[in-house]
């Protein structure tokens, strides 16, 4: 009875251990020592709300795929890209409604000779680059294969890798995954703050001497009124009064002054010094 | 006798003279009126000439001439030639006008009210003086206060960008009126100016808009209008403008042309008039000591 329950065990660990050493195909895939990443060329577009461009992957991928493969364009959540397992047939290759189910998607099917190994020349022809996201109208035409190059939906953030098919849809090679990619969220332009902040000197400048001009031109012409009238108002200032009988000396008469005059002169005068206001005409 | 009170009061011509000076140009030396003059108990001093040669360098910018001047610009300003007024009256901050109207009204004053100065300083009639100075200080105090409008909002207007760029992402391509004025403002600038956005192409994709809701971003990420084109506007590469190359695609932002012409009234209103109020400043002073002597 103990011999009849150990020997199953032998056996199961036998099985298991074939099982392990049964060649699984992602142990045999090729990776290929390249990172996809945003294209180096200097576009405004290059990452919209739901698109963005790849460089293509010219010269690097020559010496590890045959003619006949396929290059296919993974694209997952950041978070799904560990779990990502390649798919084994053709049958499998998911589509872009998977991507909202599993997080991830495959597309962009591409030969070698789309990816030829030259110098890209800019200006004129075509810009070399791959946008994920470049057709808008893929979903609605039934009439496409099912792997659509349609725009995003969130704004990730997402990482992608190529991956070489052959034609019956086994994996021959892969490349590395890229850095995370986040689309830009478009904010709300309600959110723009329009307050222009600080007082520019300028005005400050322009609103305080203004203020101080017109204030002190309108002081200067109350007090030019008040000077002006003042004489309607306060009567005419009337001559000092003479201090008569504070002087108890004897009153020497130096010159020929007439009586009328005398008596009202103030004590200490002395002609031709102190003018008096004249009374006379 | 009088010598003491004398040597003050014979600036009294002096005084005229600057007042018909300062209120006009230049005057041929003309007899100044002796009588009417009521409570003055010095004497005159003979032969003083209306125009000394002091005034006549001190006044280079005479408060007629100012205003007629000042009358002009800011009806240069009202003309709006870059057609920028829309920014502003869909804003609802477009006191920058409403500072040019006012000193368009002050600038006509000054002219006229400076000419009555010039009678009246030469008539020497306290009344005639007192009426200048009295509409002189209400003309003052309104251009002091168009002056002020005038530059606060242009402040709140082109500061800085962010009042611009949410009025264009707000009303582009909206579908109400003002926002089919505001399109066909940003197209024309968009095309004279070879621009795009407020401080470029991006404003577009970093922010959502009436534009965005009304074109999908894939389809263009921006208003066709800044694809570069041929001569007979065809766009020079659909592919590359989509993509924001910079051979096919106007990178410039339209900010810095807009808050060009916005400045350029501004300055045209606060400085000039400004300026003036510093010049007129002495001489409604002068004329306030005038007023004093008589």
């Amino acid at each position: 009875m103990g011999l009849s329950q150990r020997q199953p065990g032998p056996l199961l660990s036998l099985l298991l251990m074939g099982a392990l050493v049964w060649p699984p195909p992602c142990m045999s895939l090729e990776l290929i020592p390249y990172t996809p990443q945003i294209t180096a060329w200097d576009l405004e577009g290059k990452v919209t709300a739901a698109t963005f461009s790849l460089e293509q992957p010219r010269c690097v991928l020559d010496g590890h795929a045959a003619v006949a493969n396929t290059i296919w364009l993974v694209v997952a959540f950041s978070n799904a890209s560990r779990d990502f397992r390649n798919p084994q047939t053709l049958a499998e290759i998911p589509a872009f409604p998977r991507l909202l189910t599993d997080g991830h998607y495959m597309t962009l099917p591409l030969s070698l000779d789309q990816l030829p190994c030259e110098d890209p020349v800019g200006g004129g022809r075509g810009i070399p680059l791959l946008r994920v996201g470049n057709d808008p109208g893929c979903l609605a035409d039934l009439r496409e294969p099912p792997f659509c190059n349609t725009p995003l939906p969130s704004p990730g953030p997402y990482r992608v890798k190529f991956l070489l098919m052959d034609a019956s849809g086994s994996p021959q090679a892969e490349t590395r995954w890229s850095d995370p990619i986040t689309l830009h969220q478009g904010k709300a332009p309600g959110s723009i703050d329009t307050w222009p902040g600080r007082r520019s000197g300028d005005m400050i400048v322009i609103a305080s001497i203004l203020s101080s001009l017109a204030g002190l031109l309108l002081l200067a012409f109350l007090a030019a009124s008040t000077v002006r009238f003042s004489s309607l108002w306060w009567p005419e200032e009337v001559p000092e009064q003479l201090r008569i009988g504070s002087f108890k000396g004897k009153r020497y008469m130096t010159h020929h002054i007439p009586p009328t005059e005398a008596a009202t002169l103030p004590v200490g005068y002395e002609p031709g010094l102190d003018p008096l206001p004249s009374l006379s005409p | 006798m009088a010598s003491a009170a004398a040597e003050a009061e014979k600036g009294s011509p002096v005084v005229v003279g600057l007042l018909v000076v300062g209120n006009i140009i230049i005057l041929p030396a003309l007899p100044r009126p002796v009588g009417a003059r009521k409570g003055n108990l010095f004497t005159e001093s003979p032969a003083a000439p209306a125009a000394t040669p002091e005034p006549a360098f001190l006044t280079c910018c005479p408060v007629q001439l100012s205003g007629l001047a000042l009358f002009a610009e800011t009806v240069w300003v009202t003309a709006d030639q870059y057609r920028v007024y829309p920014l502003m009256g869909v804003s609802g901050k477009d006191d920058v006008f409403a500072g040019a109207w006012i000193a368009i009204f002050c600038g006509f004053s000054f002219f006229v009210v400076a000419s009555f100065g010039v009678g009246a300083a030469l008539c020497c009639r306290r009344s005639m003086i007192l009426t200048y100075l009295v509409l002189m200080l209400i003309v003052y105090i309104f251009e002091c206060a168009s002056c002020i409008t005038s530059y606060t909002h242009r402040d709140y207007m082109v500061s800085n960008p962010s009042l611009i760029t949410k009025q264009m992402l707000t009303f582009y391509s909206a579908d109400t009126d003002q926002g089919r004025e505001l399109t066909r403002l940003w197209d024309r600038i968009m095309i004279e100016q070879e621009c795009c956005g407020t401080s470029g192409p991006m404003d577009w994709v970093n922010f959502t808009s009436a534009f965005r809701a009304a074109t999908p971003e894939v389809v263009l990420p921006w208003p066709p209008l800044c694809c570069r084109r041929t001569g007979n506007f065809i766009p020079l590469n659909e592919e590359g403008c989509r993509l924001g190359h910079t051979d096919y695609l106007f990178t410039k932002g339209c900010f810095e042309h807009i808050s060009h012409a916005i400045d350029s009234y501004t300055w045209g209103i606060s400085w000039f008039g400004f300026a003036i109020l510093m010049w007129t400043l002495p001489v409604m002073l002068m004329a306030m000591y005038f007023y004093t002597t008589l």
